[in-house]
């Protein structure tokens, strides 16, 4: 056998990456991961009822006053389908519904029918938005609300072009990306989410669904749900009581 | 050794002359000293090395934040633990009907039993932030016709049996009434217990 150094260095290499791996895998993992680590449960879900949402926008202001969501931006937003008797959708949200609706401008004899669809983070059960995040800074919490870590993030904004429901936006302020937190704060303080807490009609509904007291395991047995956009398999916990097929 | 013959080596001036002298001239110290020399660079390699591997994890010890890691799955909870709880520890902005009725027996009671049973004070009062004791801070108050309007207008993608009015004018003359100047839907309407 032949002792040159060029390939000794070589060996030497191989063994330097492979004992290198074996730590960072094995033995330096454990410490790293805390002793917080969990398996995910996804706890939580969140219901709108779009039969019942007047388009009042209560729950995109309160959400800005809660989280203070940029102006311009919205964690939280309605949109109006007016669906034609031509089959022609439209879709309008001024303000993102935060200031209401004003009345429509077609020749109601046209209009099949219309309706409200209030929108927020979806806080997928296999969210594109955490995958794709190259620095560890967006997550599924254990108990399964997607957030962002403000500090970590570096705001390349790839999470916000993987999310099928542009649900996530560049906050302005603090240049790292942003969206809604299901109201993490107060769901962990014993509270419900701001917009849940101030819909007028109930068009909202937040809790877990192991409660089976609870209103939204009520309407999970009472009510034929939907969640928007399941052919991108990402799985959203939040579920829509009346969605028309013309929904995105 | 290898201190001690670089030492050597600059004190002998390290000429050709004193080189070849040291060749040729060995005692058991300067024997011992060649073996070393044979795995010199194995040494050094391996002092390198070790500096790398130290290196690498006092730079990770400093770049990885604490708490950071694997909670539970690679794809999905690959972040920093405390980020969870710093994020639950941000105060909570609206607090609800309960905690105004301590101050506001009288609204609060009123709305109780009525069509309004089910809204929330700061639904329409606003967030209650700073608002405490002697109110440092104002709730907002509008009276306004488009406060009641926002939810009670006429619009085709409301629910139809949502009480909804078509215009102010419209439903004042409908209750026989004449629309005066200055007269709000709260002329008429207690916002806190409107019918
Ligand atoms: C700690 C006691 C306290 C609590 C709690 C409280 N308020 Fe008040 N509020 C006051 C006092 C005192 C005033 C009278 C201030 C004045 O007249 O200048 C006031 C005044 C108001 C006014 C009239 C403001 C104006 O400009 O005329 C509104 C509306 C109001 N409060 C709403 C609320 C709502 C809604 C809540 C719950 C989110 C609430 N308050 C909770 C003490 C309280
Ligand atoms: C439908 C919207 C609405 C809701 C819900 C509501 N308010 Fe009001 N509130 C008003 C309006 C409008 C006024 C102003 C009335 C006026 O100008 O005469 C007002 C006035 C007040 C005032 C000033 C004193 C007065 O009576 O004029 C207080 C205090 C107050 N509200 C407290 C409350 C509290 C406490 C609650 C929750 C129990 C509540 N409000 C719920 C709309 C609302
Ligand atoms: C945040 C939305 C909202 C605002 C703002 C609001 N209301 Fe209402 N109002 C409701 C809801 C919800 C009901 C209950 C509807 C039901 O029973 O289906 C209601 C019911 C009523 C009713 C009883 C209607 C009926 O047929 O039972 C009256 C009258 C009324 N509101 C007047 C007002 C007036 C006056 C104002 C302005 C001070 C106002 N509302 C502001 C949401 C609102
Ligand atoms: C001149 C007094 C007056 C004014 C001003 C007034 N209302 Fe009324 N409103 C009434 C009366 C009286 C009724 C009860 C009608 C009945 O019982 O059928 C009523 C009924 C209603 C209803 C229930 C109607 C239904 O069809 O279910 C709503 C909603 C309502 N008012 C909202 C408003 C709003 C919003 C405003 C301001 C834009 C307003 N009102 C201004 C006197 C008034």
């Amino acid at each position: 056998m032949k002792h040159d150094r060029r390939e000794f260095i070589k060996k030497a290499g191989w063994t330097f990456i492979g004992s290198g791996l074996y730590i960072n895998l094995f033995s330096a993992g454990p410490a790293l991961a805390g002793s917080r680590s969990s398996a995910l449960k996804n706890l939580y879900a969140f219901i709108v009822n779009t039969e019942t949402c007047i388009g009042c926008g209560k729950c995109a202001a309160a959400c800005r006053a809660e989280n203070s969501v940029p102006d311009g931006n919205y964690r939280t937003w309605i949109e109006r389908y007016t669906i034609m008797h031509s089959g022609s959708v439209e879709v309008d949200s001024p303000h993102g519904g935060e200031k209401g609706f004003t009345p429509l401008s077609f020749n109601p004899a046209d209009i099949r029918k219309s309706f409200f669809v209030p929108k927020l983070c979806n806080h997928c059960k296999k969210p594109n938005c955490v995958q794709v995040c190259p620095v560890g800074a967006t997550y599924v919490s254990p108990e399964g609300f997607v957030l962002v870590d403000e500090k970590r993030c570096v705001g390349c904004s790839y999470c916000m072009q993987a999310c099928p429901y542009s649900a996530r936006f560049m906050n302005p302020v603090t240049h790292t990306a942003d969206k809604c937190t299901w109201c993490y704060h107060r769901i962990r303080q014993g509270k419900t989410t701001a917009c849940v807490q101030v819909c007028p009609v109930g068009a909202r509904l937040f809790g877990r669904v192991d409660d089976t007291d609870g209103p939204v395991a009520q309407l999970l047995k009472a009510k034929r749900l939907q969640v928007l956009k399941p052919e991108t398999g990402n799985e959203p916990m939040v579920l829509y009581v009346g969605l028309d097929k013309e929904v995105h | 050794m290898i201190f001690d013959n670089a030492t050597r080596q600059t004190n002998q001036n390290n000429t050709p002359a004193a080189y070849t002298k040291r060749q040729t001239y060995r005692t058991r110290h300067e024997e011992e000293a060649s073996f070393m020399k044979a795995y010199d660079h194995i040494i050094r390699f391996a002092l390198l090395i070790t500096a790398v591997i130290a290196g690498f994890f006092i730079i990770r010890a400093r770049l990885v934040p604490e708490s950071f890691g694997v909670q539970g799955s690679y794809s999905y909870a690959f972040y920093r633990a405390d980020s969870a709880d710093e994020q639950a520890a941000l105060p909570a902005v609206h607090q609800g009907s309960a905690h105004c009725s301590a101050c506001h027996a009288p609204q609060a009671s009123l709305r109780q039993t009525n069509a309004h049973a089910g809204l929330e004070c700061e639904t329409c009062h606003g967030s209650f932030k700073a608002h405490n004791n002697n109110t440092k801070e104002r709730m907002a108050v509008s009276g306004s016709v488009d406060a009641c309007m926002l939810c009670h207008a006429a619009l085709t993608a409301r629910p139809a049996q949502f009480p909804q009015i078509d215009s102010f004018s419209a439903h004042v003359a409908q209750q026989n009434e004449t629309l005066l100047p200055g007269m709000t839907c709260v002329t008429c309407h207690d916002p806190h217990a409107p019918m």
